[in-house]
């Protein structure tokens, strides 16, 4: 999944960058509010972590113009502005969940995962598939009852797509969640993830969960199963 | 010093009951006198008048028949008058039927003057009023007649007589008793008046006082913890002697508040700067924990630490020394300095530090001496110095300007630079605590601090700072100090 970082203090996008990206996730990063406006119009993005005191355009403005162009990715506002007032102000103009600072590392995490959940349409954060679990929240997956060693890159593909089962995903649009714009690629890296996981979920005997749409990309269609279901 | 209202009631009440009792006194013993007066009066005529009706015949003095009108009043069983005549030598010669066998007042006849009256007590038991007339009886005319004829001269004269009478004093006590009765009723009446109407009158009077005592006593009025300082005094509709204590204390509430809501305002904004940094300490330090880094990480991350704990640091130190020059005035160490000397090595300094990126250009006499406390100016000079060249657009040039105003003894201090992107609507807050043109501040490095230090240490040393546009888009940051020469 990819998340946008809107931060203007240097050490904190440092910081948040790693978390984000240790957790998983493909992470951008823009220092003011115009560059961040600009990254989050011309890319898909699960999340925007957006602060709301930036040089050139202020947060509420970038969240503003998001919204009125039509972009519903969700946001999460990180801010040391703290009264009841600011966080009125923050969700009426579009945010979806908002984060005082000082703020736990492991809080902004969960948080951000759950509007990833959210965005996906997924309340449980354990999937199941089949005999398939997914644990987003813990990041591992097991088959039956046996855990599967998987690289975050490889949980990051497989839990996006799980979360898109039955969509025909691209290549590019892989690239594009799983890869932010410092990775270095090599034009055959979403094949290469794709061959790694299907080594570690295919079953002799059934076929593959991922199947290969020729000259389209991917899709997720584990035999036997429908719909994923949320397990109780 | 006790309530007004209680002062007020205890010499009035007091007062206004004497005096209604005083005077329903007064118009008694008035009254009594009068009556008692005109009583005595017709008690001596009428002394007078049985007096002039005794004759003598043949030395025996007997009342003349023109007197009867009063013989009814001196015989009658109920309330009856006496009356008792005595000869020179004490024996009694005429009684009234009245007094029977006994005799009437002996005693006034050695006793008592010529004319006076007294109370005595009648011989059937009540309270009366009598009177001693001495006189001289008529004698009969056939007598004197036969006298003249026969000594042919003058007759003898006869003895003096003495006539006692003594009427009831009913006639005047019971009047007397009723005035006396209607004036202690009436003087009674008009007192609780009185007091009612006075109690009346001071409670209404004193309401607005009551009112206003009992409003700033109220427990939440002042020092209720959400909204202090929030309450006023009415100002409109109180007496105009309590007028000018209401204004004057809402203007007092308001500065309080004003002062309230600026250290409020303060604490916020400082506990506000911290959170950045503590955030940033905290992402670093849970990041490192989650993702341990590698050696290179490691150093970069601590590296972090350590700025940030010095960023921290040094907002700490300028609060501190901001709230500390609040209260610094006794701290003082005044000493003679020269102000320009002072001057060119803050110029030196942060014109070494800023090398090509700041112009620093000094136009001063050659030494201005003043006294003052030589630190607080100098972090004067520095916040003032950092301040413009850090907001001015690179390269950042400077020009301070110090001037001596001879007639005011006072020398300014005068910095300018540019500023385009500043308005007049700035110029009011730039010396608020952590404002800043841009909110939102990268880099962490300016809390927005400088100009309220510059500004709470100039008028610790007795001087004034300002900022106004020297021309379009140029700034200048003024202070004033007081100096000697």
């Amino acid at each position: 999944m990819r998340v946008l970082l809107v931060e203007d203090s240097e050490r904190l996008q440092r910081s948040v960058e790693r978390g984000l990206r240790g957790s998983g996730y493909a992470v951008d990063v823009a220092g003011d509010g115009t560059h961040g406006l600009w990254l989050a119009e011309t890319n898909v993005y699960d999340v925007v972590v957006l602060d709301l005191m930036l040089p050139n355009l202020d947060g509420l403005s970038v969240l503003r113009r998001l919204r009125e162009s039509g972009r519903d990715v969700h946001v999460l506002i990180l801010t040391a502005k703290d009264t009841v007032e600011d966080r009125v102000k923050g969700l009426r103009h579009g945010a979806d969940d908002y984060l005082i600072k000082p703020f736990s590392l492991d809080e902004l995490l969960a948080r951000v995962e759950a509007l990833v959940r959210r965005q996906h349409g997924q309340k449980n954060p354990r999937i199941k598939v089949g005999d398939l679990v997914l644990d987003t929240a813990a990041r591992v997956a097991f088959l039956g009852n046996r855990p599967i060693e998987l690289t975050t890159r490889e949980f990051g593909l497989l839990e996006l797509l799980v979360f898109r089962q039955g969509q025909v995903l691209t290549r590019t649009e892989i690239e594009s969640k799983l890869y932010d714009d410092r990775a270095e690629l090599m034009s055959n890296v979403v094949d290469t993830v794709v061959y790694a996981l299907r080594k570690k979920l295919d079953r002799p005997g059934l076929p593959s969960m991922i199947q290969t749409r020729r000259g389209m990309g991917y899709v997720f269609e584990p035999a036997g199963a429908a719909t994923p279901r949320n397990e109780q | 010093m006790t309530s007004i209202r209680r002062q007020l009631l205890l010499s009035l009440l007091p007062a206004v009951l004497l005096l209604t009792a005083a005077s329903g006194a007064v118009l008694y013993l008035y009254a009594r006198h009068v009556v008692l007066r005109q009583y005595d009066a017709a008690l001596l005529a009428q002394a007078k008048a049985v007096a002039a009706g005794i004759i003598v015949d043949d030395e025996h003095p007997r009342l003349i028949q023109s007197a009867d009108a009063q013989a009814g009043e001196f015989s009658r069983g109920h309330h009856p008058s006496y009356f008792q005549i005595y000869r020179a030598d004490g024996s009694s010669a005429i009684r009234s039927a009245s007094l029977g066998q006994t005799n009437l007042e002996a005693s006034a006849l050695h006793g008592r003057n010529d004319d006076e009256i007294w109370d005595t007590l009648l011989p059937n038991g009540r309270p009366g009023r009598a009177v001693k007339w001495t006189f001289l009886p008529a004698r009969d005319p056939d007598e004197e007649r036969e006298l003249l004829e026969s000594a042919g001269s003058t007759p003898p004269t006869l003895g003096r007589l003495t006539l006692v009478l003594a009427t009831a004093r009913r006639g005047i006590d019971e009047p007397l008793e009723n005035l006396r009765v209607s004036l202690a009723a009436a003087s009674l009446l008009s007192g609780f008046g009185a007091v009612g109407l006075i109690l009346f009158a001071v409670n209404r009077s004193l309401w607005p006082l009551l009112d206003m005592a009992s409003e700033a006593a109220a427990d939440d009025a002042f020092s209720n913890q959400a909204t202090p300082f929030q309450r006023r005094f009415p100002e409109s509709g109180v007496p105009a002697e309590l007028r000018p204590i209401s204004i004057r204390l809402n203007s007092l509430l308001d500065r309080l508040q004003q002062t309230y809501e600026r250290q409020r305002q303060f604490t916020a904004n400082a506990a506000h700067e911290l959170r950045t940094p503590i955030a940033e300490l905290k992402s670093l330090a849970e990041v490192s924990l989650k993702f341990p880094p590698d050696a290179a990480a490691s150093t970069a991350a601590f590296t972090d630490a350590l700025a940030i704990a010095s960023q921290m640091e040094r907002l700490v130190s300028t609060l501190l020394a901001i709230a500390r020059s609040d209260a610094s005035q006794k701290a003082l160490l005044v000493t003679q300095v020269d102000l320009v000397r002072l001057v060119k090595q803050q110029i030196e300094r942060h014109q070494s530090i800023a090398g090509i990126e700041a112009k620093l250009k000094l136009a001063a006499p050659e030494t201005v001496r003043i006294k003052t406390d030589p630190v607080l100016l100098d972090a004067i000079l520095e916040n003032l110095l950092s301040n413009a060249i850090e907001h001015a657009p690179r390269p950042a040039v400077v020009s301070i300007v110090v001037e001596v105003d001879p007639k005011a003894l006072q020398v300014a201090l005068r910095v300018s630079n540019l500023a385009p992107t500043l308005n007049e609507a700035d110029l009011a807050q730039m010396f608020e605590p952590f404002w800043r043109k841009d909110q939102a501040r990268s880099g962490a490095r300016h809390f927005g601090l400088g100009l309220s230090i510059v500004r709470a240490f100039a008028s610790v040393i007795g001087g004034k700072a300002t900022a106004k546009f020297r021309s379009p888009g140029v700034i200048e940051t003024e202070v004033v100090v007081p100096c000697l020469e």
